[in-house]
């Protein structure tokens, strides 16, 4: 089936209510905009989710709803099956002058991924900002070459969404308590979680110095606040209740100083961790 | 007892100087340091090096000079010499773990 829109946006189910009628407000002014429920994989389109969103978007927000719901009936369903696979790397390059030239609002552009498809411009907006995050402006043609090779089972888009940003679980109750976000295992994912969900205040900090900021979290354990020197991006990290400055937690985190209480990891060389706290010189870090 | 400790790092992972091990190694010139579970990023080591041939490496030798990358970490040029290579360690609850990304 011929494709016969102009503008596609693919999006998910943000719970954020000033995400929805920012969209809604833009996809209502723009003509031919046409919004669509999530596909699934493959690029099949999922009635359940939008059920979902619906219910979601009430009172102001369902009125716009209801006008672009019409846009999506027809042949555009079955048209958009597969329509990931079909990706082109160039169509991805000038993804920011594409958004530009949609006037998508700055609130959106974080959430979306725009292309063009057979000389039309369409955008992907994901429902996912930590998706997203790592910005369009970094990729190239390069990466996405690699994208290709690296990902063969799934779609580019798939594949350019697990490259440059994290996948989040849903989470309840938010914001998170130090010692709930210390349950997620992964740190990067812990980043992204804080960052969408934030975090319940967590008080002055019991140190602060130019390693970061330490706090304290329970009897056996403080959390210290880094940021990376190469992407600034901020980081929680846990260290034993003994650590008495920022400095002597990161310090700790790469195996100097006190040891820990209990040892969970035996691939750790003990020998490191488990001196007297030592000079220790960082020559370089990045 | 104090003693002098020198080292590198390179975002979750640090090259912590050491003596030489005193027994063969394998030779390479490169050797991935760490694998970033969510990102798919690695902390990869180019140059003329020695390093023991595990899973995980824990120890490498940079003959001459090498650089140490990674797609979102500036590149570091690591000077000769021998290296304990160390993963970021976290702890929660009285619980230790390797920090992933």
């Amino acid at each position: 089936m011929v494709l016969e829109y102009q503008r596609v946006i693919r999006h998910g189910a943000p719970t954020d209510r000033a995400f929805w009628q920012a969209l809604f407000q833009w996809a209502h002014a723009v003509p031919e905009v046409v919004l669509l429920d999530p596909m699934g994989d493959e690029g099949r389109i999922r009635h359940r989710v939008l059920a979902e969103t619906e219910k979601k978007t009430r009172d102001g927000v369902n009125r716009v709803f209801g006008a672009l719901l019409n846009l999506r009936h027809g042949s555009i369903q079955s048209t958009l099956r597969g329509l990931p696979l079909a990706f082109r790397p160039n169509w991805l390059l000038s993804a920011r002058h594409l958004q530009a030239d949609l006037a998508v609002p700055t609130s959106l552009q974080e959430w979306s991924l725009a292309w063009r498809q057979g000389g039309r411009p369409a955008m992907l907006l994901t429902e996912r900002r930590a998706w997203l995050e790592e910005g369009i402006g970094k990729l190239d043609s390069l990466s996405v070459r690699q994208l290709y090779d690296q990902f063969p089972s799934c779609s580019l888009v798939q594949a350019w969404m697990v490259a440059h940003g994290t996948r989040i679980p849903k989470v309840a109750g938010k914001p998170r308590t130090l010692k709930q976000v210390g349950a997620i295992p992964n740190a990067e994912l812990r980043r992204v979680v804080v960052a969408t969900y934030g975090l319940q205040p967590t008080g002055v900090p019991l140190a602060q110095d130019e390693y970061g900021a330490l706090y304290g979290v329970d009897a056996t354990t403080k959390a210290v606040r880094v940021q990376c020197p190469s992407t600034g991006r901020e980081y929680w990290l846990g260290v034993p209740a003994a650590c008495r400055t920022a400095q002597e937690a990161v310090q700790w985190t790469f195996g100097f100083g006190p040891a820990p209480t209990r040892w969970d990891d035996r691939r750790w060389p003990r020998s490191l961790g488990e001196v007297e706290p030592r000079e220790v010189t960082l020559l370089k870090e990045a | 007892m104090s003693q002098k400790q020198e080292w590198i790092r390179h975002g979750d992972v640090a090259l912590v100087r050491a003596a030489p091990l005193g027994r063969p190694l394998t030779q390479g010139r490169s050797l991935t340091l760490a694998e970033g579970e969510v990102t798919g990023h690695a902390h990869v080591l180019v140059g003329d090096l020695e390093f023991d041939q595990v899973a995980e490496p824990t120890f490498v030798v940079v003959r001459g000079t090498a650089v140490l990358t990674h797609p979102e970490h500036a590149t570091l040029e690591i000077p000769a010499g021998a290296y304990r290579v160390v993963r970021q360690r976290e702890h929660w609850g009285g619980v230790q773990r390797t920090v992933l990304d």
